[in-house]
C-alpha cells in the first residue's frame, strides 16, 4: 500500500476520505484535517485545507496546535498517533487507530474527567490503551483485524475481568479507575 | 544438578519491543509478559546477558523475584534449548487464546512486581 489515509476528523468533524496515490494530495478535504499518511518511505502527518496539505510535522506539534487544551486526553490520544514514529515493524494497523480514535472520542464525551493513559502496540499490531490508578488498571486492547472485537480489561489484585469494549463501558470502568 | 531456584533468585526477562516499556509509568508494560503464538512459557535468563542472547531486537529487560512470581501462582521452570542450555521459563500462563481474562491478569500482575533494569555501561 502507497499510501493510505488513515486518521482525520480531528478538528470540526470534517472528514479527509481518501489520499490521492498519484498526486499525494489529500482529496475530499472539505475543510481543515489531520491526515496520517504513511507510505513506503515514512509515516508523517499533515494539516490538510482545501485540496493539499499545508503543514507538516509530528503528531504531537500538530495535534497540540489544533486541539483545545485538555491534557490529559490529548495527550493519550496524541501517545496513539505516535505509535507512528517508531520501528515500522511495531506501527499499529490503520484500522486499530480508527477504531481507538472512535471509541476514545465517545468515552471522552460520556467523562467530566478523562484520566491520562499509556498506548502501545500489542503483538499483533493492535493497539492497547492502559490506565492505572493504585491497584487498579484498565486496558482496552483494539485488535488489529481479524474479525476481533475490541475488549475492555478491568483489574484490581486478584479480581479481573474482560467484557467487550463501547464507549460506555470504557467510560464507567475509566470512572471506577478514579473512584477506588 | 539441582534446578529448583530459591525464590530469592531474580531473573531478567528481555523487552523485545519499544512496547514493552510502559509510557506513563516508565516501568514495564504487560505487552511483555504474554505468551506469544507457540510459546509454552515466558523466556528468562539468570543474567541479562543470557536473557537477551540470541535476541535480533532487544529494548533492555526487567527483573522479577522467583519468589513473587511464585506468589502469583506461577513458577520458573529449566527449560535448555538446542541453542542454549541455560534456558529459563516462567510457566503457567495460559495464551490469550486459550483464556484471554487469565493471560491478561498474569501478564498486568507480572508488570506490576516488574522493574526495569539498567545494564551498567
Amino acid at each position: 500500500m502507497l499510501a493510505a489515509v488513515v486518521a482525520a476528523d480531528l478538528l470540526i468533524g470534517t472528514s479527509v476520505s481518501r489520499w490521492d496515490e498519484q498526486s499525494h494530495r489529500a482529496a475530499q478535504c472539505r475543510h481543515v484535517g489531520l491526515v496520517l499518511v504513511h507510505d513506503q518511505y515514512q509515516t508523517r502527518l499533515a494539516v490538510g485545507c482545501g485540496s493539499s496539505p499545508a503543514t507538516a510535522g509530528t503528531a504531537s506539534e500538530i495535534y497540540r496546535a489544533l486541539v483545545p487544551a485538555d491534557n490529559a486526553f490529548e495527550t493519550t490520544l496524541s501517545r496513539v498517533l505516535e505509535l507512528y514514529q517508531g520501528d515500522p515493524d511495531e506501527h499499529p494497523e490503520p484500522a486499530a487507530v480508527e477504531k481507538a480514535w472512535d471509541i476514545l472520542h465517545e468515552a471522552r464525551s460520556q467523562m467530566s474527567e478523562f484520566p491520562r493513559g499509556s498506548a502501545c502496540s500489542d503483538l499483533d499490531r493492535g493497539i492497547w490503551l492502559r490506565w492505572l490508578r493504585g491497584d487498579r488498571d484498565v486496558s482496552l486492547i483494539i485488535p488489529a483485524s481479524g474479525g476481533r472485537k475490541p475488549y475492555i480489561y478491568q483489574g484490581e489484585g486478584d479480581k479481573y475481568s474482560v467484557l467487550d469494549a463501547s464507549p460506555m463501558a470504557l467510560a464507567s470502568w475509566l470512572n471506577w479507575l478514579g473512584h477506588g | 544438578m539441582d534446578r529448583d531456584l530459591p525464590c530469592q533468585q531474580i531473573v531478567f526477562r528481555a523487552y523485545r519491543s519499544k512496547a514493552c516499556i510502559d509510557e506513563e509509568t516508565r516501568g514495564p508494560h504487560p505487552v511483555a509478559f504474554l505468551l506469544r503464538p507457540g510459546e509454552t512459557g515466558l523466556s528468562v535468563g539468570l543474567t541479562y546477558g543470557a536473557a537477551i542472547s540470541g535476541l535480533n531486537k532487544c529494548h533492555g529487560a526487567a527483573t522479577l523475584h522467583v519468589g513473587r512470581i511464585r506468589d502469583s501462582h506461577l513458577d520458573v521452570e529449566h527449560r535448555p534449548t538446542d541453542s542454549s542450555q541455560d534456558h529459563w521459563e516462567i510457566v503457567g500462563m495460559p495464551n490469550k487464546e486459550m483464556d484471554m481474562a487469565r493471560a491478561m491478569h498474569f501478564a498486568n500482575a507480572l508488570a506490576r512486581q516488574a522493574r526495569t533494569y539498567n545494564p551498567p555501561r
